[in-house]
């Protein structure tokens, strides 16, 4: 079972005290001793082990549970800086100094139509349409950040994606 | 700054509406120095007539410009 996860891949996120049975924290500690404390307590990762009656289907499911990383604030204000810093009619010497208190127009010398050409790409590079009607409250950089924050419902600390092994789907014979 | 009247500002608003659909398509297209070519031209025909004052004129300029970004998704569309 264990070569299986191994074959295809399978790391999932980091559970946190696990206990496994002693033969198989035994297993376990061969492979990686820094992993396994002596009463079976392992940290940081593990390789959640699944049934051995498992599907191929939840192999593949297993291998696709690592989900991207969920979005945080400050993944959304480097990308919407690496967007301003891209822009071709920002001059080299204000290109490192976008803050969030830049004004497109005040500060940068843009006009309305370079603001148009901004959001734009910032449409493009989140992958949604922004609303005609909003462009008019996006002058600033922290405007942006927080509508962004806002539209994609993204919080401060996000919490980790659940693996499914805790689905009771895959769980339905236990140890 | 002269004081915009209410028609110039509806057709300033306009014009920014039709920049920003043509940015949009342009941003579809793949071939990235066809696309600079384009947003670069689209620049310049906006700057050059950007203080056209009578409104006659500034809306044949967003008549042709809608003719132009309708052709412009015709072709790409017959392109994929």
């Amino acid at each position: 079972m264990l070569k299986t996860i191994f074959r295809n891949g399978c790391r999932l996120r980091p559970t946190f005290n696990i206990c496994l049975s002693t033969s198989l924290s035994n297993r376990l500690h061969t492979l990686s001793p820094s992993n396994t404390y002596q009463n079976g307590q392992v940290w940081p990762h593990v390789f959640v082990l699944r049934r051995t009656s498992i599907l191929d289907r939840h192999i593949k499911d297993a291998g696709q549970m690592r989900t991207p990383p969920p979005l945080t604030p400050r993944d959304i204000e480097s990308r919407v800086l690496r967007i301003c810093n891209e822009y071709d009619k920002i001059q080299e010497a204000q290109k490192n100094k976008i803050a969030l208190e830049t004004h497109f127009m005040n500060d940068l010398g843009l006009d309305s139509l370079d603001h148009v050409e901004i959001i734009v790409a910032l449409e493009n590079e989140f992958g949604f349409e922004i609303p005609d009607a909003d462009y008019d409250k996006l002058y600033t950089v922290k405007a942006v950040v927080d509508y962004l924050k806002n539209r994609m419902h993204v919080v401060e600390r996000p919490k980790p994606v659940v693996s499914s092994a805790s689905d009771p789907r895959y769980d339905e014979h236990h140890h | 700054m002269k004081q915009l009247s209410l028609k110039h500002f509806l057709v300033r608003s306009q014009a920014i509406t039709l920049y920003r659909d043509i940015m949009r398509t342009l941003m579809k297209i793949d071939d990235q120095d066809y696309r600079k070519e384009m947003r670069d031209w689209t620049r310049y025909e906006f700057n050059r007539y950007k203080n056209l004052t009578d409104l006659g004129e500034i809306r044949t300029q967003i008549a042709l410009g809608r003719r132009h970004l309708n052709e412009l998704k015709l072709s790409m569309k017959m392109a994929s």
